[in-house]
């Protein structure tokens, strides 16, 4: 039998009443955030752990970048190009084996400085392998780093790093989330690895100074920063206000320099104050459909097609969105860089023809049922709505089925036919994207809602382990044709990010991502310029 | 009267019983967690780590019975996000509750019950009417709503209170106001009806008679006897300390257990979830408990009553 224990519900100091109300009435009441160099952001959550391997989420990634660095860093203000970060220089040894040189003079957070055991800790089992959390990191970064047989140190500043399989996008992983570098000291410093989870050390331009779960994250700028663009900010604060309203009077009345998290029909509001300004727009992420093809209605690819031909995305864009998003090429972005198939284009939209491929199919009005939730996504039901009536246009019978949770989208029954999805590039390739939600090993296929043809196993086999950059164009290039004539799902339009930002104080330039750039590149004050 | 205490305290015990696994059963039905909390992005194996990890794999009736025997031991669980104890979480989160909560009674007794007294007095002329308009007005407009119009009129138009948060003692101002509006409605309705019933009382003619001022009739002879319907009042009132600012929490941001109980269903973290319930539920009970014992010390006929019969 357990004993009673009690330690839990021992009242920390920081939260008795005294410590509410005592600085409360001490303080002169007004107390917004004019600071000259202060940044005050309002943020509808903070991360339950800033440790990028506990964490996979939007909340997290914007403050990863202020916080960490990668080896390679991705330049999203020029195309997703690949740059110098913690390594000066890297060599693709062979499909599986990439070397890094790392860069001298680099200085964590707690002084301590930055060499390659450093990165075989940040990729060892010891670290990415373990408990903690709602799930452990194993959960977390297996996608992203599971593959990975051995870091070997070189030498203090070279590391060798080698795949269990070959891989084509060895450098890009570790230019990407979850590979931010951490100290390897600030562990010894910390109580156990759960703790350090808590406040771990990086070498960004900011450094962790408070972190309060459901309240705050707050950050100083890091005066070694190694970057050539240096923390804006001397001090940052992201707090919690989950209401939008709330973050809008905030941003309004100057509590806030900028709100995150605005929904395209508060964009007109924040622009029409005197003070204020929406920012933002598209993100690396691809707003979609799923199309079960394991019944009796979908299992025939003109049906699925018709479907997909049957919807105008530009209309979703621009009554939903205000015009302020895009319609991707096909399942690629621009980012992909040296990938990008720039000559494809978006996915076309053709009524008539939707209907004659429906008439060929013999489809006789059969009920279609799209499960979707209410507000997982932004605009979820409305734009479900519209895609209903869109279908209905062309002949389809298709009804809206609404469920409140994902266990209930996903129940696996006869009437699963359509569903909502998001596609994140994790990295910008398709191996981030495409190859991740519909190949073989995407939640999807093992999961049984659609089968991987095996022409298409092919392809992708070389598409993720081919180092020859025109054999991928081709390859994918094959596997979006053949998609489009047999396709599990539909791409709609870019997932977006607005903000709201007090343009008296601040003017802000945030990148096509979620990473947040808080340095001289992504925020200027507006007395500085 | 020891037979007639031990009944509400079963009673008390037995709504808390339930209360724990109407919770339970609630939150274990309604989603599973593993695919709301790791999202939908989430493959098959990261899913069954995680239901292993927090023992969704097992039976129901296994789940129920070792959250029953933690409960007893005052173990609460853990919490799915981050791994500390429950009831941390929330009792970090009290005092927050506590600072708005307690000046909120303070000012929605201090406006509702002089309000209602008033009425009274002025029973069926204007002033009562538009006393009572402003307190179904005060009751009926949603606290969010409340809450928006004082933060667009005080923070956005005026720019003198901080919209959200604890900055200062000005923080304070808005919340309570939004809350005191309706509870100083509801007090002053209960006052007002209590007051005219008695008001209509042959002792009210009788003290009038014997040459007592009307204001004296009425502090001395009436209100006393109309504490008891407002006590009653007052003790569900205390009842919800805990869980009454759920919304004006939210639209303030402020950082108490109302906010934490939506981030947590939000989270999908069932146990903090539990837990809040939890001890919003006992205040509730404990708080009825309370009520029903101090109508014993009020109210000298009840426990007569009790004397009587048992002889």
């Amino acid at each position: 039998m357990r004993l009673l224990n009690l330690e839990p519900y021992m009242l920390r100091p920081q939260y008795s009443l005294p410590a509410y109300i005592l600085p409360a009435l001490m303080s002169v009441g007004i107390a917004f955030a004019a600071n000259a160099n202060e940044l005050s952001i309002a943020v509808q959550k903070v991360p339950d752990s800033l440790d990028p391997a506990l964490e996979n989420s939007n909340v997290n990634q914007r403050i990863m970048w202020s916080l960490f660095n990668t080896l390679v860093t991705v330049d999203y203000r020029d195309g997703g190009k690949m740059v110098p970060g913690l390594a000066t220089d890297w060599d693709v040894i062979s499909p599986r084996t990439v070397e890094f040189k790392l860069r001298e003079g680099v200085t964590f957070h707690n002084g301590d400085s930055f060499d390659a055991e450093d990165v075989a800790y940040t990729f060892s089992p010891e670290r990415l392998q373990r408990e903690g959390g709602s799930s452990g990191t194993t959960v977390v970064t297996k996608p992203f780093l599971g593959g990975i047989e051995n870091v070997e140190v070189m030498d203090p500043m070279t590391v060798r790093i080698t795949m269990k399989e070959p891989d084509a996008i060895i450098v890009q992983r570790f230019a990407n989330y979850p590979s931010q570098i951490l100290s390897k000291e600030g562990l010894k410093e910390a109580d156990s690895q759960e703790d350090y989870s808590k406040h771990p050390i990086g070498t960004g331009p900011y450094r962790l100074v408070d972190y309060e779960l459901g309240e705050h994250v707050t950050l100083e700028a890091f005066g070694n920063y190694w970057g050539e663009e240096k923390a804006a900010a001397e001090k940052v604060t992201f707090t919690v206000v989950p209401e939008v309203s709330t973050r809008i009077a905030g941003l309004r009345s100057g509590q806030f320099d900028i709100i995150t998290e605005v929904g395209p029909d508060s964009l007109e509001q924040i622009n029409k104050a005197p003070n204020t300004q929406s920012a933002g727009g598209p993100v690396e992420n691809i707003r979609g459909l799923i199309y079960d093809s394991t019944n009796d209605i979908l299992d025939d690819p003109s049906i699925r097609q018709a479907m997909n031909l049957a919807i105008d995305r530009q209309a979703i864009v621009d009554s939903l969105y205000h015009g302020r998003t895009e319609v991707p090429h096909g399942w690629q972005l621009d980012i992909f860089g040296d990938m990008f198939l720039a000559d494809r284009s978006t996915p076309e939209y053709d009524p008539e023809r939707a209907r004659s491929l429906l008439d060929e199919a013999g489809y006789d009005g059969e009920e279609i049922v799209y499960r979707t939730q209410n507000a997982y996504y932004t605009n979820e039901i409305e734009t479900a709505q519209i895609l209903q009536s869109m279908w209905t246009e062309v002949g389809l019978n298709v009804k809206l089925d609404v469920k409140e949770t994902w266990a209930q989208v996903m129940e696996d029954t006869e009437d699963r036919h359509i569903f909502n999805g998001s596609f994140t590039a994790y990295y910008p390739d398709p191996m981030g994207q495409f190859w991740r939600r519909f190949g073989p090993n995407g939640g999807w296929a093992q999961e049984d809602v659609f089968e991987v043809e095996p022409e298409m196993l092919r392809l992708g086999d070389t598409l993720s382990t081919s180092p020859d950059l025109e054999e991928r164009r081709r390859v994918f290039s094959e596997m979006l044709d053949i998609f489009q004539a047999d396709p599990d799902g539909a791409a709609l339009h870019l997932l977006t990010q607005f903000f709201g930002v007090n343009t008296d104080r601040i003017e802000l330039d945030p990148m096509p991502t979620l990473y947040l750039d808080l340095t001289t590149s992504g925020v200027r004050y507006q007395d500085q310029k | 009267m020891t037979r007639w205490i031990a009944a509400r305290l079963g009673r008390a015990g037995f709504t808390l019983l339930l209360l724990i696994s109407f919770t339970f059963f609630a939150l274990m039905i309604s989603a599973d967690p593993a695919l709301q909390i790791l999202g939908p992005d989430a493959g098959p194996e990261a899913i069954a780590a995680f239901r292993e990890k927090w023992n969704l794999d097992k039976p129901l009736w296994y789940r129920y019975l070792t959250y029953l025997n933690g409960v007893l031991h005052l173990d609460l669980g853990l919490s799915y996000r981050t791994g500390e104890p429950a009831i941390h979480m929330v009792l970090d989160r009290l005092p927050a509750t506590l600072a708005l909560m307690i000046p909120t009674a303070i000012v929605s007794l201090l406006i509702g019950v002089p309000a209602g007294i008033y009425a009274a007095y002025m029973h069926r002329t204007t002033a009562d009417r538009v006393t009572m308009l402003l307190s179904v007005v005060g009751l009926a407009i949603p606290n969010f709503l409340v809450g928006i119009l004082l933060m667009y009129f005080f923070s956005v138009r005026l720019g003198w209170l901080t919209p959200s948060g604890i900055v200062g003692w000005s923080s304070f101002i808005m919340p309570i106001l939004t809350m005191a509006t309706a509870e100083a409605g509801i007090f002053a309705r209960f006052t007002r009806s209590a007051m005219i019933e008695l008001l209509q009382h042959p002792m009210v003619e009788t003290g009038m008679a014997s040459g007592f001022s009307r204001w004296k009739v009425l502090f001395v002879h009436v209100l006393p006897n109309a504490a008891l319907p407002l006590l009653t009042v007052a003790g569900l009132f205390m009842g919800s300390l805990i869980g009454g600012a759920v919304i004006t929490e939210n639209v303030f941001s402020w950082p108490g257990t109302g906010r934490l109980l939506v981030e947590s269903v939000g989270a999908r973290d069932f146990t903090v979830v539990q837990t809040t319930v939890l001890l919003i539920g006992s205040t509730m009970i404990l708080a009825n408990l309370a009520v029903d014992l101090s109508y014993l010390w009020i109210d000298p006929r009840l426990r007569d009553a009790r004397q009587v019969a048992r002889r």
